[in-house]
């Protein structure tokens, strides 16, 4: 970790190109919020002889044109490489896709229970946040 | 001393073994030796000692006097050996003195005598050996039954040292040792030699290890010994060659990956298991602003963002490869890190790829702003088109007159779409370099005068003055395409007629020097800002807003496009409020040096 590094809001992507919207919803929270933002994405290591290339790179784009800074991992376990992630970049915020049963996702949930004193947020279909515990948007939650 | 610990072995061992030879015939001979002298001495007393028994018979007989028997007691020398004559409980003849021993009497040999006498006088011939712990000799002992009248009257005993054999292992030890020293010392400088001869090619073998250790594969063993050394030496030889072919291959093949790599465009940085730097390629140098075959004591002076070391440092330890971007003074580069492993699976290092991916992105943004402008572009009249046609289709017109306003505005706007696409095409055409252009002699003062004629009622109409200027003198001729000219000039005249306002001029100029002509058009129109006039050249950049739907907005980039596959240039000169000048080049046909005939490409 850098010296006198600001908090951030991390966004965590996979390799799809509709991860964009995540990129997005993350850099107006950043930008509400006052923090720097980051996005990481953690692929298996078998992808890093090239596959998805063009999906990661264009995400890559959108980063860039949205401010962040954004690092992919290739690493068997994701949950581990992201709170490791998290605990080394002082993360604020943790922005993640929206999924049906967030309950039922073992990333979400890893996550959750490691970095349990930092708020995670996950993207909506309509590319709103939902603040993870109070079922609220996170328009409601600022009101 | 002998500094070769090989030949000092085999000294050795033949000492060795000579002394051991030595050792062992000793040994033997010794055992053999005393069991043959005593047989033998046995033999030769127990003919004697059976006479004096027949001689003590018959004294007990009385056929023989008594002093013919003592004479032979009392001198050993007769017989041989010591003599002692027993009757059968033991004791002595009352008549007859025993002799003397050569020793004397001993206790333990009257000890030996007694039990003997006793085996004997119950009619057994006795043949043993005894040691004398006293005296420490060696006698042979024979005893032999006096018979007289059919039964035993006595004993008698011949006793005799086995000096002969004392005598024979002296002289034996001391044959044995002489001969050991001679044979030892008459052994040991063949035995040198013969050493010496054998570590030799041992030792050539050596040097050429050796030589092969420095890198000198040319070096060869002695496969001329016979025997094992021989065969050694030959796969020796052969290892050398294996190894020389398999160094060159590996030499070869470094040369290879070095050239693969220093030929990169790719930046390329490994470290080891430590994170230090090992390799670096010319690529990465030249990313960092490093001259080529810079060495860095630290990586920080390679590359001074901490960031990536922190990086190669997580891979290092997670084993795990990442890809990040890193931004430079002028330039983004896209990292990929992957660790390196060796056969056991054990990280050994780290390599880092350098990827610039500026002119990428910028290339990507040109094209998404491209979209973007094009779609607003075709947009704009489309939305018009689509308001009118819908008015119209649903009756909102009612008048004839109207629907023939709206006809108007339709058919304008399609044509207006119809000019974007043509010109979106030009450019393109032009930008793709497929486009060829044939250069000829051109009279431009005479192609300017055509072009205005045309021009002129469309200036003149919109309430603006035209006027061309020639500078004094014939104008030269200029070696171009009159139709693309007159494409630029319509391009020009059309953007000035449209930004200068009534009753202001547009006019061109023309002047020449010696190796061109520059055409000039001039208007007093609004001006450019300063800080338009960089993009001013760009498609779609349209300074002036408002008048966003009286072009397509490509007009000045087809200019440039053509002027450009000519070889010519185009500038922009302007302030606002001032009006504008757009000066572009023509070589002209009469310039030092330029090329004839054929089509430019």
């Amino acid at each position: 970790m850098r010296r006198n590094q600001r908090q951030a809001a991390l966004v965590c992507v996979t390799n799809q190109y509709s991860c964009e919207r995540l990129i997005l919803a993350g850099k107006n929270l950043a930008l509400s919020e006052g923090l720097e933002l980051k996005v990481l994405c953690v692929q298996p290591p078998e992808y890093a002889s090239g596959s998805y290339l063009a999906e990661i790179e264009y995400l890559f784009a959108v980063s860039r044109r949205a401010g962040a800074e954004m690092i992919v991992y290739y690493r068997d376990d994701p949950v581990r490489a992201a709170v490791t992630f998290i605990h080394a970049n002082r993360i604020a915020h943790i922005v993640l896709g929206g999924v049906p049963d967030p309950a039922g996702s073992a990333f979400i949930s890893g996550i959750r229970a490691q970095c349990a004193r930092i708020p995670v947020s996950v993207v909506d279909e309509t590319g709103g946040l939902v603040l993870l515990g109070s079922g609220k948007s996170r328009a409601e939650v600022m009101g | 001393m002998i500094k070769s610990v090989f030949l000092r072995r085999i000294l050795l061992l033949i000492a060795a073994t000579i002394l051991l030879s030595a050792a062992f015939t000793t040994i033997i001979y010794v055992i053999s030796a005393r069991s043959v002298v005593a047989k033998m001495t046995a033999s030769d007393l127990v003919p004697r000692a059976q006479y004096f028994a027949d001689l003590m018979s018959q004294y007990l007989d009385g056929f023989v006097p008594a002093r013919v028997v003592q004479a032979m007691i009392s001198n050993s020398s007769t017989l041989g050996a010591s003599v002692h004559v027993y009757d059968v409980q033991g004791g002595t003849f009352s008549e007859l003195q025993p002799g003397d021993f050569e020793d004397g009497t001993t206790e333990d040999f009257k000890q030996l005598l007694s039990s003997t006498v006793h085996e004997v006088a119950s009619g057994e011939q006795a043949v043993l050996q005894a040691h004398s712990l006293t005296t420490g000799r060696d006698y042979i002992v024979v005893g032999i039954p006096v018979r007289h009248k059919d039964g035993v009257a006595g004993a008698v005993l011949l006793t005799k040292p086995l000096v002969e054999l004392n005598e024979s292992l002296s002289a034996l030890y001391n044959s044995l040792y002489f001969s050991t020293l001679i044979a030892f010392l008459i052994m040991l400088v063949p035995s040198y030699f013969a050493a010496r001869h054998m570590v030799r090619p041992i030792n050539r073998m050596r040097d050429v290890a050796l030589n092969m250790a420095e890198g000198d594969y040319s070096a060869r063993a002695d496969e001329s010994a016979k025997g094992e050394l021989g065969q050694l030496g030959q796969a020796f030889n052969y290892l050398a060659r294996q190894l020389s072919a398999t160094i060159s291959s590996l030499v070869i093949e470094r040369n290879r990956l070095r050239h693969t790599l220093d030929g990169l465009g790719e930046g390329l940085v490994a470290v080891d298991a430590k994170g230090a730097i090992t390799h670096t390629n010319p690529a990465v140098l030249r990313m960092f602003g490093h001259g080529a075959g810079a060495r860095f004591e630290q990586r920080g002076a390679l590359i001074p963002d901490p960031l990536i070391w922190d990086d190669f440092d997580h891979v290092l330890r997670e084993r795990c490869p990442l890809l990040r971007t890193l931004d430079t003074e002028g330039a983004v580069l896209r990292v990929s890190i992957t660790p390196l492993e060796d056969e056991a699976g054990k990280t050994v290092g780290a390599v880092g790829l350098f990827r610039d991916v500026t002119e990428s992105e910028r290339l990507e943004q040109m094209q998404r702003d491209y979209v973007a402008n094009v779609s607003h572009e075709l947009r704009t009249p489309l939305s018009g088109v689509r308001g009118l046609a819908e008015a119209l289709h649903d009756g909102v017109v009612k008048s004839e007159n109207d629907k023939q306003r709206y006809y108007g505005y339709i058919l304008r706007e399609t044509m207006r779409l119809s000019r974007l696409i043509d010109d979106l095409l030009e450019l393109s055409r032009l930008q793709s370099g497929t486009v060829s252009v044939r250069c000829a002699p051109v009279d431009v003062v005479r192609l300017i005068r055509e072009v205005g004629e045309r021009t002129r009622n469309l200036i003149e109409e919109v309430g603006l003055e035209y006027s061309l200027t020639i500078a004094g003198g014939d104008c030269p001729r200029a070696w171009t395409n009159a139709d693309r000219v007159e494409q630029v000039l319509v391009i020009l005249l059309d953007n000035a007629v449209k930004y200068t306002p009534e009753n202001g001029r547009v006019g061109i100029r023309v002047t020449w020097d010696e190796e061109r002509l520059y055409v000039a058009v001039e208007d007093e129109g609004a001006g450019i800002a300063k800080e338009d006039l960089p993009r001013l050249f760009d498609r779609f950049y349209k300074r002036d807003k408002a008048r966003a739907g009286a072009g397509t907005g490509l007009g000045l980039s087809i200019a440039r496009e053509v002027l450009g596959m000519m070889g010519e240039t185009i500038r922009a000169e302007s302030e606002e409020g001032k009006g504008s000048k757009f000066t572009f080049t023509l070589r002209r046909e009469d310039a030092p040096g330029r090329e004839t005939g054929g089509p430019k490409p």
